[in-house]
């Protein structure tokens, strides 16, 4: 591992921001102890004032939680959105059944779950783990769910391995069991061939077009969480992620919701340390079923260099997660919870920050329109306006339900990404901005590139994030790896992999 | 020797590591990263990466002695040996992996390993000489933060 930059600081020259966030997590993984000690090395006195504990066990620690995070986030906003949203709280209700019934069900629909309003919202296609993750991500946390996941994940300092969810019991999103992400396995046809994560899974991404309607009007900003996930290939095959989950300020979901790091690894695309495992977590479409963002705070600001098969530093970049505020340098609290990262992001190389467009992947799927790409997932904490770089509001859902019906309409593949806009977005990954002119297209963006590149499909043009999904695929079948490993040297990571493909709400205790 | 003795002979001992080429800047980055927090780290450091690649040398080893050699595996185990030295900035082993690695994609059997038994020489004697410096060093007791020579 050469170090360009001294002392470990990322310098504009690397490629990535400058602005290095305090509180950034770093997961790192590697195959060479001799580059994982330097790192570490290096991550702590960059991360020195905020960090508490070890530095090695708090990035694993994170990237649970992240997951957890995320099921929590998913239930509560869910819930949430029910609540706020009469007029979609059956379809909420019936994706929450769909979801749940997703585990059961890997090909999709048919789970007994699925209600008749389930017909409307067609297929399961790209439902994935994902998408939930996304949603969790972008969707705001309940507090009290996150206080537990957090309290659970800091427990963890008992070095016993550990998923503070039970989520091994099912086939959730995050369910660890499965020896692979499988994002949409067996499932979607729309997933993208190969291993494209599809971070959005579970997303209903297929929605009657005036279903959508009825959702959408949000004129909520979109608190989108954008999770950069910065995965940086450390030298020969580690991959450095971070994933820099940056508090957003604004509407934060939960007092923190860290790391949503975890979902990194899947959603997150690989969860390889990489570059961007930190990134934001783009929302798919799919998850911007609301149309509102959802302000996540992203608590979980870690990089973690994932050792992934993908050699990609440029992947995971240093993006931060914007979630919550991006104007907040996640500072790291000294309680060592994802909390404080929540608004920061988390890493891989690059910082972790992950970004990426959860929902480009699921646009791509989709048959019709539902196109959740903003799942307000932007840790910039994108207001609902366009600002990608806002923080996110939490929005009282993550689906960006407005940026479904613009993409519908124009199958803009932009629109409703919104970037986290910040420099610490790798550069080229700027996929796609959130089109924030408008209501209509509510800001869910994702997650820059920058880091796990969720790979976004977009229909219509090459979609530079697509990419980024492929990426993530890979990165979350290392980040099962990943997990199982942690889990199994105690590391703290869940034992179960990342399987968004068997989510199930129902069993994820609050 | 007195301390002042000795602390300069453990400056003259690193130069020396650094001008015969022994050394590069990813050892002076390592030596950045000591702090008092951490005041021996880069000796940690070289103790991990000598114990860690002990293994890959093995591996390197058997695979050589396979009939007909595997190019691919031996380029992998090589890969990563080399990226361990580089981390601890061993320019010369580095060198020579660097080489190896050539003859691997080229096929080059006897290259190879005529190679790895200079690979394994330079990586005995830079261990040999770090030894011997970080004994000195800490003979010399705490001593100032490594800089960049200007």
């Amino acid at each position: 591992m050469s170090t360009s930059t001294s002392g470990g600081v990322w310098k504009a020259s690397d490629g990535v921001s400058d602005q290095f966030p305090a509180g950034l997590r770093v997961l790192v993984v590697d195959d060479d102890p001799t580059c994982l000690v330097i790192l570490e090395k290096m991550l702590r006195t960059c991360l020195y004032e905020g960090i508490y504990g070890d530095l090695c066990e708090l990035y694993f620690q994170k990237i649970s939680l992240v997951y957890l995070n995320f099921i929590e986030f998913y239930r509560g906003d869910m819930r949430k959105c029910l609540d706020l949203r009469g007029g979609v709280t059956s379809k909420y209700r019936l994706y929450l059944r769909r979801l749940s019934g997703v585990s059961q069900h890997q090909n999709g629909i048919g789970s007994s779950f699925i209600s008749s309003q389930e017909a409307a919202y067609g297929p399961l296609s790209s439902l994935n783990g994902l998408d939930l993750q996304t949603l969790a991500t972008a969707g705001q946390l309940p507090a009290q769910s996150l206080a537990t996941l957090q309290a659970a994940g800091l427990g963890r300092s008992t070095a016993k391995p550990r998923m503070p969810m039970p989520i091994g019991d099912q086939r959730n999103l995050f369910s660890f069991e499965n020896p692979k992400l499988r994002f949409g396995e067996g499932q979607q046809q729309h997933l993208n061939s190969g291993k494209q994560t599809n971070l959005l899974h579970g997303i209903p991404t297929t929605m009657e077009p005036k279903q959508l309607a009825n959702l959408h009007h949000s004129s909520h900003s979109l608190g989108s969480m954008n999770m950069q996930f910065n995965a940086h290939a450390g030298q020969s095959g580690s991959l450095l992620m971070r994933m820099s989950q940056q508090q957003s300020r604004g509407q934060m979901l939960n007092e923190t919701t860290n790391s949503h790091v975890p979902r990194l690894s899947s959603s997150i695309g690989q969860p390889i340390a990489s570059n961007a495992l930190a990134g934001g977590v783009s929302a798919r479409n799919g998850l911007a079923e609301n149309g509102r963002g959802i302000g996540f705070n992203p608590v979980l600001q870690s990089s973690t260099l994932l050792n992934f098969p993908l050699n990609t530093t440029a992947e995971l970049t240093a993006t931060s997660f914007p979630l919550g505020s991006a104007s907040e340098v996640p500072s790291l609290t000294s309680k060592g919870t994802f909390q404080e990262e929540i608004s920061s992001e988390i890493k891989g190389p690059g910082g972790f920050m992950p970004s990426y467009n959860v929902f480009s992947d699921l646009r791509q799927h989709r048959s019709h329109d539902w196109e959740l790409q903003n799942v307000g997932m932007t840790f910039n904490g994108s207001q609902q306006s366009n600002s990608v770089q806002s923080n996110l509001d939490v929005a009282p859902s993550v689906l960006s339900h407005q940026g479904f019906s613009s993409c519908q309409s124009n199958g803009q593949s932009r629109n409703n990404i919104s970037v986290a806009g910040k420099p610490m977005f790798s550069a080229g990954d700027a996929t796609e901005h959130v089109n924030a002119q408008s209501l209509e297209h509510p800001i869910n963006t994702f997650f820059a590139e920058n880091s796990m590149r969720v790979k976004t499909e977009r229909v219509p043009d090459a979609n530079p994030q697509t990419a980024l999904f492929n990426e993530q695929f890979d990165q979350e079948d290392l980040m099962s790896a990943l997990l199982k490993q942690q889990q199994q040297g105690g590391i703290g990571l869940a034992e179960n992999e990342f399987d968004f493909d068997g989510y199930s709400l129902d069993n994820i205790p609050v | 020797m007195d301390r002042n003795q000795l602390r300069r002979q453990v400056a003259l001992t690193r130069q020396s590591l650094f001008d015969q080429g022994f050394l590069d800047e990813q050892f002076i980055q390592l030596e950045e990263l000591q702090d008092d927090a951490n005041p021996n780290f880069v000796e940690e450091v070289v103790s991990l990466h000598y114990r860690d690649s002990a293994r890959l040398i093995s591996n390197i080893e058997k695979a050589l002695e396979n009939n007909p050699l595997d190019f691919n595996k031996l380029d992998g185990y090589m890969h990563q040996f080399k990226g361990s030295s580089s981390s601890i900035g061993a320019k010369k082993v580095k060198a020579e992996c660097t080489l190896f690695r050539e003859y691997c994609k080229a096929g080059n059997g006897e290259g190879c390993m005529r190679t790895f038994q200079q690979t394994k020489k330079e990586y005995a004697t830079l261990k040999r000489k770090l030894e011997t410096y970080f004994q000195l060093a800490r003979q010399a007791g705490p001593a100032d933060t490594a800089c960049r020579p200007k």
